[in-house]
This record gives structure tokens, sequence and C-alpha cells, in this order.
């Protein structure tokens, strides 16, 4: 025993000394990605290759992770190899060094191409800056707009394609149901990533962009104020309940699971909750669920966030070559399919729209193809950090009724104006 | 030729050290190497390191620009601001206090102690004149959110501290009766300065949670329907205060505590025998007695609260908006978007404001 003992910790200290490590990519997940679904497929990647992988899992939201990163990746860690990257990221993770560019580990230009063919051209982009491939896609997203099937039918509505028929349905089935704990509508208010797109939905549906085509910034505008003015009316009306500015995107869904909502905005992953909870989390909604396209206002056009999450590697990791053949492999399409099967996370692969055992899982993957290929990116520059806080912090400010929309909307404009012009 | 004895030399400093004798003054020395040390990579060098990328420009998503010295730049971007211009009336109230302040330090000031007077007055003369500066109607600052945090750093401080002391005072004089109970009475006092702050943060997030929240429920029992905590300005800042000083007044307390101990009960007695009352045996005995006891908790209790971050980031991450974003908050804030120079000129802003507070108190205690 103590022999036994002694042997392994001179062996460790001996590998330690000497720089060896055992072949094993450390790979970091957020703990609301299904690190429980990607676990296993890691598990069969070990029993065909040798190769030893452990998760890391943390943050439950972009952020949280995004600040975890930037501290392993600034102090130049080596603590894990992969790690998922929000579609987001690439630009700012590019220019500040954190992706290892993957150009090189493909056999030729032309290797490279073919591995990313299958792939949605709208992801490979995102992957894509300046010409450098800095992540594969893990899988993409987009938000939906999450209804409840069984009160849209006992109250004879049909899924609402404007706001304002929204508000109506809302309304209607709040005071039908006369359920104090039942929300109308529910949205990401909270100082987070996903607050980002709450308003920039609305921005969007609304017939304008947050930059013109000449580059000027355009978010004090007409369709800034007519967005601004609907959440307004949602608090107005009541169809949102007031703490909306501490909503995060997994309260928003843990809400929705318990039958407290009748319509959310959320991306892809919730589907699968719903259907069949998670461990320690029951479902209220199974088989009472369904999805729509955004509502848009009237004469502006449905539209919603890309999301999703890419592999990326740390280019200060010490296992590169064991790394990217687990990224190849959780690109794969059996992987993805796994994915998109256990987990609703949205394939990025285009023939996995049409696989059947996909389609009897997630019927709404073949339903909203054209929605979630033609989802629109978040600004997309190296400063998204700065972009990010500003928006997400204004946006809480006006959910949490400290700032009018005016003013949101004149601060989040002269904001975005200077970080731009850096 | 005689042999000259060599005078006697003592031995160098060098000499003595490699001879294997020091003396006392090199021994001590020695013992401190390495303590200076370990002090020296972990508190000097990353301070003058600090101030050292303050002085640069250092944006990691913008390596194109790389890091540039810009000399005072980031302290202008930070504290200046265009069409800045001064006034009476800017702040006139806080300014007035300023200036009342003066007016009783002359007041009470003894013959002796004059020319000390003379430096607090030019000081807080300095500072009264530092307040009127403010950007006109048309100026602005270059950073407001600088402002912003800094005002908020004000409040805690003063809050807090202020909260601390109101509640910790009470809990030491409870703790120093002599019950059977004492022990319960220290444990309770003990257990909150012993927490974790996050896991506090965290809990009172729950307690102040405006549906589930315990907070709520209990105002809900007796007919009040409580705010949405954490989502709206004032009640979060309510909020994050009331968690600051629960988690803070024990700290308070123990050191009160202990000054109590150290009041001869002799006292007590003697007054007991004079008639005088509980509030009199209070107010000319305890307290006097306890004002270095009082000293030593204010000053810990300022410092910490300059750099508060940990409870109202676990509760509110700052927000709602930037109601809550103390310096400490912005500094990390920055950090995590990346620009590096800005967020070491905000961290060395904080540093001075520590620095001054420190110093102020430092010397209060010395004319003490």
């Amino acid at each position: 025993m103590t022999r036994r003992f002694f042997v392994t910790l001179s062996m460790t200290l001996c590998c330690t000394l000497l720089g060896v490590s055992f072949a094993q990519v450390r790979v970091f997940i957020g703990s609301t990605l299904r690190p429980d679904v990607i676990g296993p497929i890691l598990e069969q990647f070990t029993a065909e290759t040798g190769i030893e992988t452990e998760i890391e899992e943390g943050g439950a939201t972009t952020e949280v992770r995004d600040q975890y990163l930037s501290t392993i990746l600034t102090s130049r860690s080596g603590d894990i190899d992969l790690y998922l990257m929000d579609v987001v990221n690439p630009p700012q993770y590019a220019a500040a060094g954190w992706a290892e560019p993957l150009g090189g580990y493909f056999e030729s230009d032309a290797a490279r191409d073919e591995f990313l063919e299958p792939f949605l051209d709208s992801v490979v982009a995102a992957n894509t800056v300046d010409g450098q491939l800095y992540g594969i896609p893990a899988w993409t997203d987009a938000q939906f707009l999450y209804y409840r099937s069984d009160l849209l039918e006992k109250y004879g509505f049909e899924p609402p394609t404007t706001w304002a028929e929204l508000k109506e349905q809302a309304l209607a089935i709040t005071e039908g149901e006369g359920d104090p704990n039942l929300q109308g509508f529910n949205y990401q208010g909270a100082a987070i990533e996903g607050t980002n797109c709450t308003f920039l939905e609305a921005l969007w549906t609304a017939g304008g962009d947050w930059r013109a085509e000449d580059g000027s910034v355009t978010v004090d505008s007409d369709a800034g104020r007519t967005a601004l003015a609907w959440y307004d009316d949602t608090l107005a009306s009541g169809i949102t309940k007031p703490g909306i500015a501490e909503e995060t995107t997994d309260l928003s869904r843990q809400a929705f699971q318990a039958g407290d909502v009748v319509f959310m905005l959320n991306w892809g992953y919730a589907w699968a909750l719903f259907q069949e909870g998670q461990e320690g989390e029951d479902t209220q909604v199974a088989g009472k669920v369904g999805v729509a396209p955004l509502p848009a206002f009237d004469g502006g056009e449905s539209a919603t966030c890309v999301g999703g999450f890419q592999w990326a590697m740390n280019p200060f990791g010490d296992s590169k070559e064991e790394a990217f053949q687990v990224m190849q492999y959780m690109a794969s399409y059996d992987a993805q399919k796994e994915l998109a099967i256990s987990a609703s996370h949205i394939p990025a692969r285009d023939a996995l729209y049409e696989d059947e055992a996909v389609l009897a899982a997630a019927p709404q993957f073949g339903q909203f193809f054209d929605v979630i290929t033609n989802a629109r990116p978040r600004p997309l520059t190296p400063f998204y950090g700065e972009v990010s806080e500003l928006i997400r912090t204004n946006m809480n400010a006006f959910f949490a009724r400290a700032q009018d929309a005016e003013t949101t909307l004149a601060q989040m404009q002269s904001g975005l104006e200077d970080i731009l012009e850096q | 030729m005689a042999l000259q004895p060599k005078p006697y030399k003592r031995p160098g400093f060098w000499a003595r050290l490699a001879s294997g004798n020091p003396s006392e003054a090199q021994l001590g020395y020695l013992l401190l190497v390495p303590a200076f040390t370990v002090l020296a990579l972990v508190m000097l060098y990353p301070i003058l390191n600090v101030v050292w990328k303050s002085l640069h420009y250092e944006k990691l998503n913008n390596p194109a620009r790389g890091t540039p010295f810009i000399g005072l730049e980031n302290f202008h971007d930070m504290a200046w601001g265009e069409g800045l211009r001064w006034s009476v009336t800017h702040l006139l109230v806080w300014r007035l206090l300023l200036l009342g302040g003066v007016a009783a330090l002359w007041a009470t000031v003894r013959r002796r102690a004059r020319g000390q007077a003379v430096g607090w007055t030019v000081l807080l003369l300095a500072v009264w004149a530092l307040l009127g500066i403010h950007p006109g109607a048309e100026g602005e600052w270059n950073d407001p959110r600088f402002w912003n945090a800094f005002g908020v750093s004000l409040l805690i401080i003063v809050v807090s501290v202020l909260g601390s002391f109101v509640v910790g005072l009470p809990l030491a004089l409870v703790a120093d009766i002599k019950t059977r109970w004492r022990w319960l009475v220290r444990v309770a006092l003990l257990l909150p300065w012993a927490m974790p702050p996050v896991l506090i943060g965290l809990m009172f997030a729950w307690l102040f949670q405006d549906q589930y929240g315990v907070v709520n429920d209990l105002l809900r029992r007796v007919g009040v329907e409580g705010p949405i905590w954490l989502a709206r300005v004032v009640p979060a800042i309510v909020a994050v205060n009331y968690t600051l000083i629960w988690k803070t007044s024990s700290f308070v307390g123990l050191v009160l505590l202990a000054g109590l101990q150290s009041i001869d009960r002799g006292l007590y007695e003697a007054a007991e025998v004079d008639g005088a009352s509980v509030a009199q045996r209070f107010w000319q005995i305890t307290l006097p007695l306890l004002r270095p006891a009082i000293a030593v908790a204010l000053i810990f209790r300022t410092l910490t609260a300059i750099q508060t971050f940990d409870v109202p980031f676990a509760m509110t991450r700052g927000g709602p908006g930037r109601a809550l974003e103390t310096l400490g908050i912005y500094v990390y804030n920055t950090t995590l978007t990346l620009d590096i120079g800005y967020a070491a000129a905000l961290s060395v802003a904080l540093f001075l404001l520590s620095l001054a507070i420190t110093v102020f108190y430092l010397r209060w205690i010395y004319t003490e």
C-alpha cells in the first residue's frame, strides 16, 4: 500500500518534472450547454482513439463563461485545451490571439475546404476572420417564439405574426386562466448577452438595424423608438412581469418549463428540455409547446438573432493535435446528430435538416430551416465585448425602469459611435 | 624589524556577514529578507506593474495599435471632461456642510493645536474647491461612468460604514453582558463575519427575490406589497447596503467587544457607587474609553468599503443598469472588455482613493 503510493507519487513527480503529459484533452463547456449529452460522445471518442478527455463545466450564461475564458486565456494558461466559443466571439478572440488558427491542422487548403463543405455557409463565415479559420461549428442557434400550444388552441388562436397580436392573445389567455403565476410574455432583460438579442430582434422586426450601410450607427432611430415603445408596452400592459430586468436565458426557460409562461423568446436548447426535462428538473409542458418565428411589427419582417457555439482551441494548450481530433469528431455527422436529437442543439450541417431521426425528435428544425439560416448576426467587431456591455447594461437599466426609452437609445447611440471610432 | 601589532579594525558589513557571526541588526535584516522578497513579488511588483500599465494604451482586442506609452491620457480620459467650469453653487449642500466642518473645527480647536488646524483647513478648502468643478450645460465628463462608480463607492462607504457601526456597537454591548448564553451570542456575532461574502451575496439575493423571496413574503403577511428589490434602482441600493451592513457589523462588533473587555470594571463600580445612571455610565465611561477601538474598526471598515466588489457583484452584478457599479466592479468590467490600460488607470485611481483615506485616518489617530 505505502510502497504503491510512493511509486505512484514518484512517477507523477517524474512526469511533471519532465513535462511529460498523458495525452488528455480538457474541454470547457458551459453548464447550460448540456455537458450531460456531450460527455457520452466524448467517451465514445475515447473508446475509439484511446485519447482521454475530461469535461470542465462552468458558467450558466455567455458572459460568465466569457469572463472565465478571459481569465484563463489572458494568463496564457494551458489548463484547458478546447472550449465552446459563442458565435459573437471569433473576431474578438482572434484579435486577442485566444483561439488557435486552424488552417495549419489540415493537410491542405483543399482538405480544409472539403471538411467545411457540409456545414452551413453562414456558420463557416462566422468562424472565419480575415480569411483564417478559428473555430469548427459545434451547433448553430436562433431565437424562436415558444408558445403554449394547448393554451392557444383552447382560446382558438393561431401563433401570432405581429407583436400586437401577441399582446392581444397574451392578455386574453392570462385573463381567461386567472392564474396569478401565469406570465403572458417572457424574454431576457438581465444584463446578459441574451438581452442584446432582445433589443436587436425588436429593432430588426421594426425594419431597423444597429448600423446603416454607410457604417453610421442607427440605434437612435424610428425603428429603435418603436422597439423600446413595444417593451414599455409589455410592462405597462402587464403581459410581462415587472421583474423582467432580472431574467436570464435559463430562468426564462425554467419558468416556461414550469408552465408559468404563455409566450417566450428563447434559443433552440429549450425544446428538448421542455419535452423530456433533465435530471432533477421535471417538465410541465411536454407536448404542449409550439415554436414559431418571431413576430414583427406591422409592415416589418420577422427576424432573429443567430447564436450557436464553435469548438475553439486554446493556443496555450499542450495537446493540440489531440484536441484537433476531438474537434473533428465533435463536428462529425453522427456527433451533431446526437446533439440535435438529445439536446435539440440546432445542427450546423445542412444534411441533418433532412435526417429522419432528427426530424422525429425536433420537427421544427425542418420547418424553420429558413429561419435558422437567415438569422442575423450581432455586431461583428473585435470590440464586441464593449458593444455587448453597452447594449445589455443600458437595456437592463431600461427594463429596471431606471432610464426611459429616449435616454437609453441616446446612450447606446453615442456609446456605439465611440466604440466603433477607435 | 619589530612586528607591529595590527590595529584592530572592525570587520566590514559583508565580512561580518560572511564570517557567520552577524550582529543583531544584521541578523534582523537577514531574517527580513524572505518576507520582503515575498511581499515585493506579490505586492510591490503588481502595484508598480499596474502603475506602469496605466500609462500605456493596451487593449488586447486591438493588437494593431500595440501598447504605446501615452503618459497620463488614460487619467485624462477618466477624470476630466469637456467644457468643464467652476461654480460656487455646484453640489451646494455638500460643500456647505464642508464649510460647516471647517467652522466647527475652528470653534472647538485648542490653542496648542492651531498649527494642525491650519493644515486641515487647507485640505478641506481644497476639497471644497475641487467639488465646484463640473461640466457646464454643453460640456460633459470624458467618462461619466467613472464618476458614477466613484459616487456609488462613496455612497457605500458612508452608508455601510455608519450602518455597521450603528448596528455593531449594540451587538458588542449585548455580547459583553455576562449570561449563560454569552457563547451563543458570540457565535452569532462571529458567523456573518466568517462567511464568504459571495455566499452572503447569493443568499441575500434569494432572500430579496421579489416572488419567492423571504423578505417579500414577510412583507406580504403584514399586507405590504414589497418592491422588486434587485430590479429597481433604489430598492437595490437599499438591499445591497442592508446586506453589507449585516455582514460587516459583526466585524465592528468584534473589535468593539475587544475594546469593551479592556475597560476596567472598577470604573463602573465606582460610578455606580456615585449614583451614575446606566446612560451616564455609557456616555461618560464606555464611549470615551472605547475611542481607540472605534477608530480601528472605522479604519478597517472604510478601507474594505472602498474596495467593495463581492456583495453587490453577487447580488446584482452592479445593476440594475449601473446603479451599483462600484469602482471595483468597474475595474473588473473594464478588464473583461480587454481594455487593460484603462482598467489599470482605474485601479490606480482606486488605490489613490484608498491611500488618501488611510492617510486621513492615520493622521487622525496620531493626533488623538
